[in-house]
């Protein structure tokens, strides 16, 4: 079994999803309402590893030992009580509750896009400036960025015009506007241990420089291709793709 | 220069500017509290940050920092800001140097004790006895569960477990009482952790770079750190001997998490296994240095100044990411 984690609005992991079962794979679609709304989890960590049991409400069960690849794309961990908790627990119970999806997440086996971080459940956010620096660090043409996330750079003052996406998807780079870019957004989804990787480019009269990254690219600007890496990334067997 | 930052009577911060002025070391104090006298202003440029931190009518370039000691509470909880309107414009401005400062953490060349990003693991206990786990640490078995069969399972072969919170917060353990038995339902609204307990003495081992410090505890409590509040009898503390194998695994485990200055919370069983509770990314270290005389304020002061380069933990994260690639296997 495959896992397609996910928001319920996510329209680009619905879309993935349809495409991995169409090319074969036993994938499950699983939302997070569907996870806050699980009626029992049990999450056990030992010398053997890491286990997960969760039944959703709907009858499903997930179990560890039978998930082979998981895309992840969840944003929030979500639970219906914490609405109903008093205003000085909730706090508490937030922490609580995304605490323990980091955990089960990471535990789970075989090939996963994106491992969790505490800092996004389905891989680590950044700012635009973070990115900008690693980036520089992996070798892509960048333009001068304030630290400051509410200081807008001149090259974002049109942020639609001429911006390009690539993906890179465990190691093949989608859609790069230039060959010189590729080895780049390679290198940036390794060092931000990422590797489901979303990054913008702008072209101006320079050239294309990297303007933004998400670990949540839209996956449907990838096409068919997309699909295809994303299934062989999800079918290797081979070792976990650390987060 | 050395940036040191949070609050200045805070006594891990104190311990360790009292040792750069003793070494006569230049140093800078970022008081939160001053946070309305505070300004940061930084653009990345190929990579690298350049600007100025002003703290009243003073100001340095942040290239001019090579070592920062990052020691900061959550500024919505600082005396000047908490009882500030959600949108006046102190707290509109503390929210914004914050911020700021965080992502130049995360990003500066200079040494940083320690990067936001990295202190982030021990948001989520399970979570970080995983990472533990995979530098060749033992942990306390763990269950977290919203069954209360499942605990009564646990409870059974284990004999004697705790519960304690999954995050960071309220993180204080507890011994599962037979009395407790009667709410043990109530963990149907939100998964709870438990773990074994286990017996045997505590040791905190401090790492700073490659420098170990390590202290016994002696307590009875389940919880060293409570011990005095919540038992009567405060834990009792000393230097302690290591050899070098766990040396080397606590340099290891500290700096496979991005963490070189980090407390790696030991129990050590009657048969001798190492189990790690945890690993604290901002640990108050003088608690530890009060009792035994330890120096590792000095030890962090002069890691701080250390001149070697030190890269962002962007390259940590590509060493454990290519390390995996090779030599990991699916447990399937």
């Amino acid at each position: 079994m495959w896992l397609v984690l996910c928001e319920d609005h996510d329209a680009a992991a619905h879309w993935a999803h349809q495409g991995l079962v169409a090319r074969g794979l036993q994938a499950e679609l699983v939302t997070s309402g569907s996870l806050g709304a699980a009626t029992r989890w049990v999450h056990r960590l030992g010398p053997d590893g890491g286990e997960l049991e969760v039944t959703l409400a709907d009858g499903r069960e997930i179990r560890s030992g039978e998930v082979r690849g998981v895309l992840n794309r969840l944003l929030y961990a979500w639970n219906p009580q914490i609405d109903l908790a008093r205003d000085s627990d909730r706090e508490y119970a937030i922490q609580e509750i995304h605490a323990f999806h980091v955990s089960w997440l990471h535990a789970l086996p075989g090939p996963m896009l994106n491992r969790p971080h505490m800092q996004g459940l389905s891989g680590r956010w950044r700012s635009m400036s973070e990115w900008l620096a690693l980036g520089a660090r992996a070798g892509l043409p960048t333009r001068p960025c304030p630290l400051d996330a509410d200081q807008t750079p001149p090259w974002l003052a049109s942020p639609e015009e001429n911006v390009r996406t690539v993906i890179t998807v465990g190691g093949q780079v989608l859609g790069a506007p230039s060959a010189a870019l590729v080895d780049g957004c390679r290198k940036l989804a390794e060092l931000s241990a990422t590797p489901l990787l979303g990054t913008s480019f702008r072209l101006d009269p320079l050239g294309w420089h990297l303007v933004g990254a998400t670990p949540h690219p839209d996956l449907r600007l990838g096409g068919e291709p997309l699909l295809d890496a994303l299934t062989a990334a999800l079918s290797r067997n081979r070792a976990r793709i650390l987060a | 220069m050395i940036l040191l930052c949070g609050i200045p009577s805070e006594s891990s911060l104190r311990r360790v500017h009292h040792e750069l002025v003793r070494q006569g070391t230049p140093c800078v104090t970022l008081d939160q509290r001053e946070i309305e006298h505070i300004n940061l202003q930084c653009t990345i440029v190929d990579g690298q940050a350049h600007g100025t931190l002003a703290i009243g009518s003073s100001s340095w370039r942040l290239e001019d920092f090579g070592g920062v000691l990052v020691r900061m509470m959550d500024d919505r909880f600082l005396a000047e800001i908490r009882s500030e309107p959600k949108d006046s414009r102190l707290r509109a401005h503390s929210r914004s140097v914050h911020d700021g400062l965080n992502r130049w953490f995360e990003i500066a060349s200079a040494r940083v004790l320690n990067r936001p990003g990295a202190m982030a693991s021990n948001g989520s206990r399970p979570y970080q006895a995983q990472l533990v786990a995979a530098e060749g640490f033992s942990f306390p078995e763990t269950l977290v569960t919203t069954d209360a069969d499942e605990v009564r399972a646990f409870r059974a072969r284990h004999g004697t477990i705790v519960y304690k919170s999954v995050s960071a917060v309220r993180s204080i353990a507890h011994c599962l009482e037979d009395g407790d038995l009667e709410r043990l339902e109530a963990i149907r609204w939100c998964p709870v952790q438990f773990q074994e307990h286990v017996a045997g003495y505590d040791l905190r081992v401090h790492v700073v770079g490659r420098e170990v410090f390590a202290t016994a505890i002696e307590s009875d409590y389940s919880d060293y750190r409570h011990a005095g509040r919540d038992a009567g009898k405060p834990a009792e503390l000393s230097p302690a001997t290591i050899d070098d194998d766990l040396a080397q695994r606590c340099i290891r485990l500290a700096h496979a998490l991005d963490l070189p200055f980090a407390g790696i919370d030991l129990r050590i069983t009657p048969e001798g296994r190492q189990v790690c509770f945890e690993v604290d990314p901002s640990p108050a270290f003088s608690y530890y240095e009060g009792h035994t005389d330890q120096p590792i304020a000095a030890a962090v002061a002069r890691y701080l100044q250390t001149d070697a380069p030190v890269p962002f933990g962007a390259d940590q994260a590509l060493r454990r990411w290519r390390q995996q690639e090779i030599v990991s296997i699916d447990r399937r």
